[in-house]
């Protein structure tokens, strides 16, 4: 046994230690504007047409409508004819404003679920269309203090779930987390968005396997406002997209399926091996002989090439992979 | 009024089965109360959860609608709540701080912070005060905490401040909640956040506000909010003007009962900017190192004891030394005056010789006629002599001065100096020890002669008793 010692203490104690010293703000993880400008470097350009006029409205998820505000205040630079009118509300909301003709693209961050692709089929006769407009990861923020070395998804589970699924015990403190020194013995503070973010929904759906929220989560409106929470708590703990990270907060290493504990950086993300990625889905209504709102085609087409890719990355958002931009653009201009 | 028979059996009965049937009610919880725990157990879990997903409705949009006299109440609550917390918390930095940057610093905080809510809860738009106030607080808070500003001044003493500011925040956008929905308050965060992101050098962000955003989605909150589309509910155009007079003189009676803490603020934040000024500040300084001084004039006090007696003794042994130096200057100056009587006598002996000469040719000449011959001739080498022997006189005097100036720089005058010191030490010590021994004995003497004279005095006593 004292043979493999030194093996041991490689395969196990080398990564944990890592990360424990791993204290750096979760800032310091995002992209910054060479990284930018070089992950980018290789998308297509953007050809503006001529004679773009017409309304856009969208709606949807909160930290998808960041982005969609960013396009659209260049886009509207670009196209003076184009008016838009820009809702957040989730994407519940903006699916039933899609289903009654209200909204033209509902954003989304999670998978769009089986039941609202029924829901849109039984009312039109065919399935709603969708483009990945950027990739993200749901960061687990804890304080910048917070020396815990990472969680694996069945710790997260039992941190928030009221009927933990995937057997990581009950912790109620952050000792019971491997976490030594003067917080090992505070309570854990859960904090999490309100049920109408789809980080509410998709941590609900994956992560605790349909479970219910403890009941002494504290939910926050805004992830802005989760994530200030974990900031000015040395004992908090926050789940948001990893876009809102600040100074004051670092994120949690996660195992992923390969047992090694990962941070969500872009390359994390974009490989998925960080198990909390997710895309940034923009859904619409395109009629089965292609036709659509042409002001709202040529926004998402603006949304996916360099120029709209590069508004995202400097505002520290991961863009698409050139693949990835090719499969958006093969869905808005090719056949349904 | 008469009651039957039947009447007043059936009232007397009724105690009786109340009791009984409480009797049975409590025996039966008792015969099923691990069942009937684990029942209520989960009954109140199920009112609690309902409980919290109620309380997340009025975050979906779904509460009651609030009135601008609501509103303002609501606000006007805020910005005491707001003066209160602050204060206590930049007061608790400023308590005891050694450090005048951190203690001006936070009185400005406090300043800014108090002043831009009066500005802001003193506005006559119900609308735009509620969207202003939010901005204010929230910018606020994300520059203290987000950006960590607050820990990168205050230190350890900025924990205090972060919770007051994080409490403000989260009650700005619960008092938001009361009056927009999810969407505009979804709206109103990523505008702040946007104008952060366009504006990070800006660090007076307490006095931005919801106008300071450009762009049409502002526009379109601001009108949407005043349209009604928030929670706030709409009032006609004549009732409103009817309502602002009452309302303007409120905010006016508001003001009015804090305008006094408002100005001691100012006056104390006054009072800092004045002496955080350069020449203030020198001036601080001085009387600093003034008041440094003066704690320092004891230890001053006797080390300048020691150094006179030290001074006092070198100037002994320089007194000793010089003496000797004078001893040889004296005898240097006794070979000068040997030399200098030398060429006294020469001179004289020479002027003798003149005048014996003069005398002789003196004669001659007479006798002969011949009074212009010399008896002997003048030789001027009988001067020379003179200077040259002056000269080595001078040169002994000066080689004399050159040897005990390079005396006092050697090492070996240095070495001295110190043996002086320190035997000047040992002197010192030496004389308080014998100080000490000499009250010693003197105490000694004074309790013998004590002794001895109560003893003398006992014996003359007794002696005195024993005559007849």
């Amino acid at each position: 046994m004292k043979r493999f010692a030194f093996f041991w203490f490689i395969l196990l104690g080398v990564p944990l230690a890592h990360s424990q010293t791993n204290l750096a703000p979760g800032i310091t993880i995002l992209l910054d504007d060479k990284a930018a400008m070089e992950l980018t470097a290789g998308l297509s350009l953007y050809q503006i047409p001529a004679g773009i006029t017409g309304k856009v409205v969208s709606a949807g998820s909160a930290a998808a409508s960041i982005l969609v505000n960013r396009w659209a205040s260049e886009f509207a630079a670009i196209f003076p004819g184009v008016k838009f009118d820009l809702r957040g509300g989730g994407s519940q909301a903006g699916m039933q404003d899609l289903l009654e003709g209200k909204a033209d693209l509902v954003t989304f961050t999670r998978p769009l679920p089986e039941e609202y692709v029924a829901r849109f089929k039984a009312r039109f006769g065919y399935e709603p269309a969708q483009i990945m407009v950027a990739q993200d990861a749901i960061g687990v923020y804890v304080n910048k203090t917070n020396p815990v070395a990472g969680l694996t998804l069945a710790q997260l589970d039992a941190i928030y779930s009221r009927t933990p699924k995937r057997g990581g015990g009950q912790p109620e403190f952050w000792g019971d987390l491997g976490v030594t020194g003067p917080l090992a013995a505070q309570r854990i503070d859960r904090i999490s968005l309100t049920r109408v973010h789809g980080t509410y929904l998709y941590f609900r759906d994956f992560v605790m396997q349909g479970g219910d929220y403890r009941l002494n989560v504290i939910f926050e409106i805004v992830p802005s406002s989760l994530v200030q929470a974990v900031g000015s708590d040395d004992a908090g703990i926050g789940l948001s997209s990893v876009m809102f990270a600040t100074a004051r907060t670092r994120f949690v290493p996660l195992q992923g399926s390969d047992g090694v504990y990962r941070l969500p950086t872009y390359e994390e993300t974009v490989s998925g091996r960080y198990p909390l990625t997710r895309p940034i889905l923009i859904v619409f209504n395109r009629k089965p002989d292609g036709t659509m709102n042409p002001a709202a085609r040529e926004f998402l087409r603006f949304a996916v090439t360099r120029r709209g890719q590069r508004i995202i990355a400097l505002g520290t958002n991961y863009p698409l992979t050139v693949e990835q931009q090719k499969e958006a653009l093969r869905v808005l201009e090719g056949p349904p | 009024m008469h009651l039957t028979r039947a009447t007043l059996l059936v009232l007397r009965w009724i105690p009786f089965t109340m009791v009984a049937l409480a009797v049975m009610v409590s025996d039966g919880c008792g015969s099923t109360g691990r069942n009937n725990a684990k029942q209520e157990e989960a009954r109140q879990a199920r009112e609690r959860a309902e409980a919290a997903e109620t309380f997340q409705a009025p975050l979906t949009g779904e509460s009651r609608r609030v009135s601008i006299q609501e509103l303002d109440q609501l606000t006007y609550g805020y910005a005491d709540r707001y003066f209160m917390v602050i204060s206590s918390a930049v007061d608790d930095i400023k308590r005891g701080n050694p450090d005048p940057v951190q203690r001006r610093r936070a009185h400005q905080l406090k300043l800014t912070g108090v002043m831009a809510m009066n500005d802001i809860v003193t506005s006559g738009d119900p609308y735009s005060r509620t969207l202003d106030l939010v901005v204010s607080v929230t910018l606020e808070s994300i520059l203290l905490i987000d950006e960590n500003q607050a820990e990168q001044v205050f230190g350890d003493r900025a924990t205090g401040l972060i919770r007051a500011i994080r409490t403000m925040r989260v009650e700005a956008w619960e008092l938001a909640a009361r009056v927009l929905t999810q969407e505009q308050l979804e709206s109103l965060d990523f505008m702040i956040l946007e104008w952060r992101r366009t504006h990070p050098e800006i660090e007076e962000v307490s006095f931005v506000k919801f106008d300071n955003f450009a762009g049409l989605r502002a526009a379109a909150l601001l009108s949407d909010f005043k349209a009604g589309g928030g929670l706030l509910a709409p009032v006609s155009e004549a009732t409103q003007v009817l309502k602002d007079w009452g309302r303007l003189s409120e905010r006016v009676f508001w003001y009015s009962k804090r305008a006094p803490s408002i100005a001691g603020i100012e006056a104390e934040a006054s009072v800092n900017e004045i002496l955080a000024a350069p020449e203030i500040g020198k001036l601080i300084h001085t009387a600093d190192q003034l008041g440094q001084s003066a704690e320092s004039v004891p230890k001053i006090i006797d080390a300048e004891r020691n150094a006179v007696f030290a001074d006092l003794d070198a100037r002994q042994t320089l007194l000793t030394n010089a003496l000797g130096d004078v001893r040889r200057i004296i005898a240097g100056a006794d070979d000068l005056g040997r030399t200098a009587s030398q060429l006294t006598t020469n001179l004289q002996q020479t002027l003798a010789v003149l005048s014996d000469t003069l005398k002789v040719g003196g004669e001659v000449g007479h006798r002969f006629g011949l009074d212009r011959t010399p008896q002997r001739r003048f030789d001027i080498q009988d001067y020379a002599n003179v200077l040259a022997r002056l000269n080595e006189a001078i040169t002994n005097a000066h080689q004399l001065a050159l040897g005990a100036d390079q005396m006092t720089r050697s090492p070996v005058w240095a070495q001295m100096m110190q043996d002086v010191s320190a035997a000047t030490d040992r002197r010192l010590d030496r004389a308080l020890r014998n100080i000490c021994l000499a009250l010693a004995f003197a105490f000694v003497l004074a309790v013998a002669y004590r002794v001895i004279s109560l003893k003398l005095g006992r014996k003359m006593s007794s002696r005195e008793r024993e005559k007849p």
